[in-house]
């Protein structure tokens, strides 16, 4: 075999394999802070046993998880109710792969890394509707039907809204737009539309508050995941963390220039040096916008079923064109 | 082990009330109950009854037509507050019929009073509006004064005024709260709960309990207030307007909030008196009936404060009913404290009271409505008949009335902002 | 009309604040609620300024509470234990309870048979007496009533209730724990051990060759009331293994046809089967 294709296969699985373990601290560091910024603003201290400052509250909940028994109702479609969770998790996984973490820390740098993205994180529809046909269960049902409509309005606002980036950086690759960044300055300044409408379409992509009617738990119990149980509702869980993860890097990524800095990126730090440096910009900027998620999730109350598609139609959608249009103009009258 | 009275058998029942079923069953023109299992042809229809409709109405509920489906939400679900049980017919999203479903809680209360002496009768009713307990004590309370015939001191009825409205407060406190936790916003109902924690510490400083209080005697109340507790109860004064104000920023002006509510469930003036719908309900449909004002008890007359209205008789009416009700129950308190005289907090009533024969009867305004006591003397030391009007069982007739139409996320903000507490419904 | 979106940010900003703002949980173990005077949660006696309990055991609260949960006993001025009384009532409704911790089957009604069980109701007073009517000597209370009778009578624990003031429930349940018997046995009493020791040794073929010569399953007796066979772990033998015990004799290492042996020794000893267990002891 070929060297480079050995190396190539090598890497991937590497990558892949780390992507897999990265998982894992993700959805804990993520629930911790939900746990404890949501406590914080409800005026309590949130969890402070466990650990010091209860840094180990959502590991403990992952244990808790894997000891719980693992329940399939009786009249359940088993094969589907047992592979819905893994398909809602392997969509958030597998998205990560294109994610470009710090320079040269990347596991696939394709060429259409963001036609690659929005296909698969799309595909966790389809385990959320099958785990609510498949619970028989009329609440999982409820939850299941709201899932498929609430993502599909919502994915066309969201990949429009990008899709100004895209013209104004002319690439789809994620780390070809960092590049554009780099030499023009944030997307975000040209992208003050874009923004705002990829941040509530993501937000209602991946079901966070207050766009969580999949699983409004005081409406329908737990949506899709009511007759859901043990490590399989653990998937759930974590696909939901590491999806806000996700969509967070993305954004950063696509607006907020990945893992630029704020100022110029100084010329001396290359090789391991710079990718430390950009890992810590990038992260900053992620966990800050998973931070503003979590902020949403303690202040704002639900939207309705029928407002929430109102608004993805009825505004965004026309605004995601707008920008657009504006973006195009923008692109032709600058020659950026 | 050895054999134990071998003759005695019981009969299995569940093979009864098998072959009893198949049999209503087939006469109800049901299927075997056994039949369609295990297949996705359709859910099995939960809640229909084993017989035959009884009425046109069980008849119009239980008919489910194309495309819709018969669901429980409840008992065990969670945002029922308490055990209700819902019979909910949906089609899609949209509620097309609506049951509720009673009785979970029910503890015999009333039966309970009756064999109970009058002074044993006020420990009683304190679990059943858990979230009112002064003033489930305090009607009884009023109705046993009026048939033993015994003059309060002027001290007690206004320490009675003092904590039945220091209740009110965290009772409305909590609504927002709830109303807001039923529509996905997690934080109201934390801060509803700190401003409660604050109440019921100060409550249980002069009676002794955190919840079900017992501070209410026939004649009086148990145990005088000292200058502590004024002091406290000042910084309390100052606690709660950061409470209820930080609940009213994340609530009042909030878009999502308002576009959820406003407009949603309204119930018109007609409809309220006509179901005999009384408390902040009523008023937020613009009917301005109070019984503190229409019916003054304890010291209300002499205090000074509004009837406070809404027009719009909406979930967000209801909802800003509770918030000004909260101010006026905080400047009742200002001007309670203000000229509580000095005196005894009890009268002399002997330990077994002995009324002569006769009824009597009595209303108050609880956080929910009128609540009234019926209670008659036979002569004995206990009442012979004790009869409660609970206000939020008579507000729950309303739902069927305000729920079909709208969308299934939208029961559970109408029932909050009804605001029943099943303890009361089922006494 | 207020620019679109300004709720939502004056809620973002009140989140924000108290964010950063002092917390109001309080830390339970670490730092203890200020009670007060009048708190009425305390799980304790209240003592008067000499050290003395104000409690003087006078049952009245016992006799208010409406779901009768107060269970209390102590001593009166001249050192005599007392208990709160009405055992009838009280008893009555608690007799399901009390079947359930011996492991019988609870049953709805007292057996009014067993109630008036004819025992030396003297006899067990002087015994419950000379054991100073302590707790602690229960199980040789037990013990002795059952050497005497066989089997512990239902009347006779009440009798040990009574005068040793521990409630009835306990004294039921202390009794169905220590492997004593309850209910007489018919004729006599073939025990097949089935702790693990006996079973790997055979006992379950000793068991089922008893069951097939008897004819009865274990926990019942024969037609003419000659044998009862039953199972028990606690024959006391794992030395012997494995082990039989018929009536107070325990035989082991046994064969089947050892076993059956037993059984047929008996069977042709006598022609009315002797009771072993069963006197009428009592009698009187």
């Amino acid at each position: 075999m070929e060297p480079d294709l050995l190396l190539g296969v090598g890497r991937f699985v590497l990558a892949t394999t780390l992507l897999l373990l990265l998982t894992v601290p993700t959805a804990f560091i993520i629930i911790y802070l939900e746990l404890k910024v949501i406590a914080l603003m409800q005026l309590r201290i949130g969890p402070n046993r466990v650990g010091p400052a209860g840094v180990f509250q959502s590991a403990i909940h992952g244990f808790k998880v894997l000891a719980k028994e693992d329940f399939t109702p009786d009249q359940a479609d088993r094969p589907i109710f047992t592979m819905a969770p893994w398909m809602v998790f392997m969509a958030a996984a597998m998205s990560m792969l294109v994610i470009p973490f710090a320079p040269g820390l990347v596991a696939l740098d394709s060429e259409i890394s963001v036609i690659y993205f929005f296909a698969i994180i799309g595909l966790s529809v389809v385990g959320l509707l099958v785990a609510g046909w498949a619970s028989y269960n009329k609440y999982s049902l409820l939850g299941g039907l709201r899932s498929a409509a609430q993502m599909v309005s919502y994915e066309i606002p969201l990949t429009l809204s990008i899709v100004g980036v895209v013209i104004l950086t002319s690439t789809l690759s994620f780390t070809n737009i960092i590049d554009w960044q780099h030499h023009h300055g944030w997307a975000i300044l040209w992208q003050w539309i874009g923004l705002p409408v990829f941040f509530i379409a993501s937000t209602a992509e991946i079901n966070r508050t207050p766009f969580d009617m999949v699983e409004a738990d005081s409406e329908i119990v737990a949506g899709f995941a009511t007759e859901y149980s043990g490590m399989r509702f653990g998937f759930f869980f974590f696909a939901e963390y590491v999806s806000l993860f996700i969509m967070s890097a993305i954004l950063v990524t696509l607006f907020f220039g990945g893992w630029l800095a704020p100022w110029p990126f100084p010329a001396q730090l290359g090789g391991f040096g710079g990718t430390i440096y950009g890992l810590f910009w990038f992260l900053l900027k992620t966990y800050f916008f998973v931070f503003v998620s979590i902020w949403a999730r303690a202040t704002l109350p639900r939207v309705r079923v029928d407002q929430l598609m109102g608004m993805a139609w009825k505004v965004l959608l026309p605004l995601a064109l707008v920008n657009l249009f504006v973006t195009a103009i923008v692109v032709v009258v600058f020659k950026l | 082990m050895t054999a134990i009275d071998p003759d005695v058998r019981i009969p299995d029942p569940i093979d009864l009330d098998r072959q009893e079923e198949e049999r209503l069953r087939a006469a109800a023109g049901l299927g075997s109950r056994g039949e369609g299992r295990g297949e996705y042809a359709g859910f099995e229809q939960v809640g229909l009854p084993d017989r035959p409709p009884q009425t046109e109405r069980e008849r119009r509920l239980f008919s489910v037509g194309e495309g819709e489906m018969l669901l429980n939400m409840g008992p065990q679900h969670p945002s029922t507050h308490g055990v209700m049980r819902l019979l909910v017919k949906v089609r899609g999203e949209v509620v097309t019929d609506l049951d509720p479903v009673l009785g979970y809680l029910h503890r015999g209360i009333e039966k309970l009073c009756e064999n109970a002496t009058y002074t044993t009768v006020l420990t009683y009713v304190d679990p059943m509006d858990y979230m009112s307990a002064m003033h489930n004590e305090h009607a009884p309370a009023i109705a046993f004064e009026k048939l033993y015939d015994v003059e309060v001191p002027k001290r007690a009825e206004y320490i009675r005024a003092l904590v039945v409205e220091l209740n009110r407060v965290f009772s409305h406190a909590l609504m927002m709260g709830f109303l807001a936790l039923d529509m996905g916003g997690i934080t109201p109902i934390l801060y509803g709960f700190i401003n409660r924690d604050e109440t019921v510490e100060l409550l249980s400083s002069i009676s002794g309990q955190r919840m079900l209080f017992n501070f209410f005697r026939v004649g009086g109340v148990n145990w005088d207030i000292s200058d502590e507790f004024i002091s406290r109860l000042s910084t309390w004064r100052s606690n709660v307007a950061k409470t209820i104000g930080d609940n009213e920023l994340l609530l009042t002006q909030n878009e999502i909030f308002t576009a959820r509510t406003k407009g949603l469930g309204i119930l018109t003036a007609k409809d309220a008196v006509n179901l005999g719908v009384t408390g902040p309900n009523l008023r937020a449909s613009g009917v301005p009936f109070d019984v503190r004002k229409a019916h003054p008890y304890s010291i209300y007359n002499e205090l000074e404060f509004d009837v406070v209205t809404q027009q719009a008789g909406d979930t967000y009416a209801r909802y800003l009913q509770r918030v000004a009700e909260i101010k006026q129950s905080i400047h009742l308190i200002d001007q309670i404290v203000e000229r509580m005289p000095h005196g005894p907090v009890q009268a002399q009533v002997p330990g077994i009271i002995r009324p002569k024969p006769g009824r009597a009867y009595a209303a108050i305004e609880s956080p929910r409505g009128l609540y009234s006591v019926y209670a008659i003397s036979d002569g004995g030391p206990n009442p012979y008949r004790f009869r409660m009007r609970d206000p939020s069982y008579i507000t729950l007739q309303v739902m069927p009335k305000l729920m079909p139409g709208h969308l299934l996320a939208d029961t559970m903000a109408i029932m909050a902002s009804l605001d029943p507490i099943m303890g009361g419904v089922d006494k | 009309m207020a620019i679109p979106g300004t709720g939502i940010v004056k809620g973002f900003a009140t989140t924000l604040r108290n964010f950063f703002s002092t917390k109001v949980t309080r830390q339970y173990p670490e730092t203890r609620p200020q009670l007060s005077d009048r708190w009425r949660g305390r799980l304790d006696l209240i003592y008067d300024p000499f050290g003395e309990h104000k409690c003087e055991v006078c049952f009245q609260c016992a006799m208010v509470c409406p779901v009768e949960a107060i269970d209390m006993s102590g001593f009166d001025s001249q050192g005599n234990r007392i208990r709160y009384g009405m055992p009838e009532i009280y008893d009555e409704r608690k007799d399901p309870n009390a079947y359930r911790r011996t492991g019988l089957p609870a049953r709805p009604m007292r057996n009014a048979a067993r109630w008036d069980e004819a025992i030396d109701t003297d006899w067990v007073n002087e015994l419950v007496d000379g054991f100073g009517a302590k707790p602690e000597a229960l199980v040789a209370i037990f013990q002795a009533v059952e050497t005497r009778y066989g089997y512990l009578p239902e009347r006779a624990l009440r009798l040990i209730s009574d005068r040793t003031t521990i409630h009835w429930a306990q004294v039921f349940g202390a009794a169905g724990l220590g492997g004593f018997r309850l209910l007489p046995g018919e004729g006599h009493i073939i025990t097949v051990c089935d702790c693990a020791a006996c079973r790997f040794a055979g006992g379950d073929q000793i068991l089922a060759a008893l069951r097939s010569e008897l004819g009865v399953a274990p926990g019942e007796a024969t037609d003419d009331g000659r044998f009862s066979l039953e199972t028990s772990s606690d024959v006391g033998a794992g030395a012997i293994a494995p082990a039989v015990r018929v009536d107070t004799l325990v035989y082991g290492p046994l064969s089947t046809e050892q076993a059956l042996h037993l059984v047929h020794e008996r069977r042709h000893a006598a022609a009315e089967p002797t009771s072993g267990t069963r006197q009428p002891a009592g009698a009187h």
